[in-house]
């Protein structure tokens, strides 16, 4: 919005201001001026105006918050939630009750809560924020601190095996365009989605490295639980790793990963130029610009999950068309959507790395957007994020592939 | 925890250790808490005042315990026990009611209703859908819109509230003038009495069979008995919406205008008149409503040709009542902005003291009403906002949904600047012989009202309420009495 736009949108409030007695006008002006008595806490990472905001309105958003439609219970509605550490930052509540401060890790940071407000405030953001005070505090409530500390050993999500070291899956070669980062749940979990995309990359004529045994952990799954220190020991890792490669492009499996480095590493003070794509936007490019045509019928029906970080919130709305230019591309699929999709797409329960400290409420919230997937009655659940691919395998999903695995099966050997 | 408590006066509970075993032995230890978070969870719903409470380290209320029961059996277990043990019991859906009526005035048990939420059943043929009071407006739709239908009845809280809080506040939706308001939609109920009780009302399409006992839950605000199922009206899909905006040189002309609408029969989904001072605020990005009242018109239907018809009978009495025909911009910014609920958000922690209150009123002093409020609200000390809209019409009146702001002179406090202003607008409504409310109910914020918008009525109706629930169990503090606070 515009200046001009602004001065006549609030041209109202304007009047109502000066127009009054002057010892109104007076208070009205100690109001402004005293707003941040209501909301100041000293040495804290939350933004605590947006809290109090967020506070403050009668949950407009609720329905769409999966942890509470899982718990069925008023304190983790959105705004409860912003409210009950409201009052936990200001000293009303205490936080070291773990009672209490598991409020902050009752979300799956879908960001469905921004979709639908009017002030454009994630909730889920805002309790990300509440969780780095709480490490700042040493306060954890059960399986979080383990996680880092597990992530921080491994330099993965996951035990080491032999898929990230895999010699298939590690490559290298002089003057890559292409960083192909695999994520840490694609590399150990579904390492064929990973075979497939390199295919793409090389029927599309990319150079690309992989360096799966130098790779770290991005840090997305601690930058949510609040373990920054961690993060930002990863980011100058990668970042390394990224500029040694020589590669220019950094093109992920996973958008929590393009997230991470394209927006987190910035917010933590890593000002770095590398181009980031998710498989989806890059694979568009390569559909357009020629570099990839898809000629082999793939005669299956699919039904398409929209992964939350890529389809609203922290990369906005990037990826929802994209898919569906790509499936559009596939001679013979038979693509079936969703009744909830685009940007209101439904979590799959792995958000906020909920099955990590809370399985049984992100296992029923995969099981309930499995339910949903699979009224459309498609034989395949697609989707283009391994977190939530691995949810939904996890709770009985299959089969799932992943978007780069159509891609590939559409491409002639 | 560290607050200090508005309403004090709650109730001794000898033992909370033995209560709270008793409860879980009926919803299970994971479905009754007695924990400090989740009681504060529990300590307001969205009466205004409460937000600048809880800004200041102050609850409205605090229950003692919070229980989520999943079926029938065990809320009338739940409900006898807390007969037997005279503990005051709360209702609660989605906290977004506006008066009060949900906040634990007295403490006690708090039942949450979020567990029951099934679809029993939708019957096509009937168009009917029988739900559990827990369900979610928008969650309801969703479920609905994949099949073809929907319920017609959009309130303004529809994303956060439930079926129950629609019938235990007689709600009224934006689309109502033509599906009715909740009490038009809802068809039978099954209903737990205060004393345990389990009663379904008969479900017909009519029926002159006695008095009609499910009328006497809608609006009884939790006083009553817990509303757990209803079947309630559906339809189908429309096939064609369209929407028409005027702008009129006052209120008196845009109340004319929508006045014969309604009267030729003509029922509009929405109609809405906003006054020179909001359609200011809504609409300034349209030029031909500078200085004039806006009224926005939305039509829907199955049949394309009646929707063509009802929008140019609305164009001929707009136009016989001088209107500026502002094209269909308005009608976009109100679809694009009516579940924008950001004031309260922005302006509270300014220091500001706001609320919205909406009252009816018969058509022949419909215009003296408008002017009678706002000229009320004028009045209070501090004040520097006081506008209204109209937004829900029938052929015999209308009801005013008055917005206000102010600030707080020394020497007051916040409520009482807030209760000046409220008291204002019942004054301003009961001079014109207008209704304290249209659709949010009366809670705490109008108790005090009721004997002089009733008279000897109340008396009949503390009657009706001292025999369904004699311990005074149910909600106790609201709706027919202000709560006691030491």
């Amino acid at each position: 919005m515009g200046i001009l736009e602004k001065i006549k949108k609030n041209k109202w409030l304007a009047k109502l201001l000066f127009t009054n007695p002057p010892r109104v006008t007076k208070k009205i002006i100690n109001g402004f001026r005293h707003e941040k008595d209501f909301y100041h806490v000293e040495n804290t990472h939350v933004d605590m105006k947006e809290l109090l905001k967020c506070a403050l309105c009668p949950n407009m958003c609720r329905f769409e918050c999966p942890a509470l439609r899982v718990t069925q219970k008023e304190m983790y509605a959105p705004a409860t939630k912003a409210r009950l550490m409201y009052h936990g930052e200001r000293g009303n509540l205490d936080l070291t009750d773990l009672h209490t401060a598991e409020v902050a890790y009752m979300c799956t940071n879908c960001d469905g809560c921004r979709e639908w407000c009017p002030m454009d405030i994630s909730t889920g953001d805002l309790l990300v924020q509440v969780r780095a005070d709480l490490v700042d505090r040493d306060i954890h409530i059960p399986g979080t601190k383990e996680f880092n500390n597990r992530v921080i050993e491994n330099q993965t999500a996951f035990v080491p095996d032999t898929f990230s070291r895999d010699s298939e899956l590690n490559v290298k070669m002089d003057n890559p365009e292409v960083f192909y980062y695999t994520g840490c749940v694609m590399a150990e979990k579904k390492p064929e989605s990973v075979k497939a995309n390199m295919k793409v990359f090389e029927k599309a004529g990319i150079r690309y490295c992989t360096y799966t045994d130098e790779r770290t952990c991005c840090g997305g799954p601690l930058a949510t639980l609040g373990f920054n220190e961690t993060v930002k020991e990863f980011a100058r890792k990668n970042l390394d790793l990224f500029d040694k490669s020589g590669a220019k492009i950094i093109v992920t499996d996973c958008p929590a990963c393009t997230n991470t480095i394209r927006n987190t590493y910035k917010a933590l003070g890593f000002n770095h130029k590398f181009e980031t794509y998710t498989s989806v936007e890059f694979y568009r490019h390569l559909l357009q610009e020629g570099r990839l045509t898809p000629t082999k019928p793939v005669n299956i029906s699919i039904t398409y999950h929209d992964p939350c970080i890529s389809s609203r919130g922290k990369m906005g709305t990037i990826d929802i068309e994209n898919a569906r230019y790509i499936f559009s591309r596939i001679p013979g699929l038979d693509f079936r959507e969703v009744h909830l999709h685009g940007t209101v797409t439904q979590c799959c329960g792995r958000g906020g790395v909920s099955h990590v400290h809370h399985p049984e409420i992100s296992d029923t919230i995969g099981k309930q957007r499995i339910e949903q997937l699979r009224e459309t009655g498609a034989e395949y659940i697609v989707s283009a994020c391994p977190a939530c691919e691995e949810g939904f395998m996890f709770n009985d999903g299959n089969p799932v592939l992943d978007i780069g695995e159509i891609l590939a099966r559409s491409i002639e050997e | 925890m560290n607050f200090d408590i508005v309403y004090k006066k709650r109730v001794e509970i000898g033992d909370i250790n033995k209560l709270k075993t008793q409860l879980s032995e009926i919803v299970g230890t994971e479905w009754a808490s007695t924990e400090e978070a989740d009681l504060v969870a529990y300590s307001k719903d969205y009466q205004l005042i409460t937000n600048r409470w809880i800004m200041e380290g102050t609850l409205p209320g605090l229950p003692h315990i919070i229980v989520w029961p999943e079926n029938e059996l065990q809320i009338s277990q739940i409900l006898k026990i807390a007969n037997e043990q005279k503990i005051p019991v709360v209702p609660y859906g989605e906290g977004s009611g506006v008066v009060g009526a949900a906040i634990p005035v007295y403490g006690g048990i708090m039942v949450d209703m979020k567990r029951m939420t099934k679809i029993i059943e939708i019957n096509k043929q009937n168009l009917t859908i029988t739900v559990q009071s827990g369900a979610n407006g928008k969650w309801l739709e969703r479920e609905l819109e994949k099949k073809g239908f929907l319920i017609g009845h959009v309130p303004q809280s529809f994303h956060t509230s439930t079926v129950g809080g629609w019938i235990a506040h007689r709600a009224a939706g934006q689309f109502s003038t033509k599906y009715g308001k909740i009490e038009d939609i809802v068809l039978s109920m099954r209903v737990v009495l205060p004393t345990g009780e389990i009663v379904d009302t008969k479900l017909y399409p009519r029926a002159s069979d006695g008095p009609q006992i499910e009328k006497l839950f809608l609006s009884s605000e939790g006083t009553l008995g817990i509303v757990t199922q209803a079947t309630i009206k559906m339809w189908p899909l429309p096939k064609k919406q369209e929407g028409v905006a005027y702008a009129f040189k006052n209120i008196e002309d845009s109340l004319k205008a929508t006045q014969l609408v309604m009267q030729k029969q003509v029922y509009p989904a929405v109609i809405r008149i906003y006054d020179q001072n909001e359609t200011e605020r809504h609409f300034y990005a349209e030029p031909k409503a500078k200085n004039r009242v806006m009224v926005i018109f939305v039509c829907e239907a199955p049949i394309e040709s009646l929707v063509d018809l009802e929008i140019s009978e609305i164009r001929k009495s707009c136009i016989e009542c001088n209107g500026t025909d502002c094209g269909v911009g308005p009608v976009k910014h109100w679809f694009e902005t009516r579940f924008n609920v950001k004031e309260s958000s922005i302006y509270i922690p300014k220091g500001q003291i706001a609320d919205t209150i909406e009252i009816s009123v018969m058509w022949d002093t419909a215009v003296e009403c408008y002017h009678s409020v706002i000229a009320e609200l004028k009045k209070i000390d501090g004040l520097i906002l006081a506008s209204g809209h109209a937004s829900h019409f029938y052929p015999n009146g209308v009801c005013f949904y008055f917005t206000f702001s102010g600030v707080v002179q020394d020497g007051k406090t916040p409520e009482d600047f807030y209760v000046s202003a409220w008291d204002a607008a019942m004054i301003g409504t009961l001079k014109a012989k207008g209704s304290i409310s249209h659709h949010h109910g009366i809670g705490i914020s109008r108790a005090r009202w009721m004997r002089d918008e009733h008279g000897p009525v109340l008396t009949l109706m503390k009657r009706i309420k001292s025999t369904l629930d004699p311990n005074n169990i149910m909600n106790p503090g609201k709706l027919y009495d202000e709560p006691e606070r030491e």
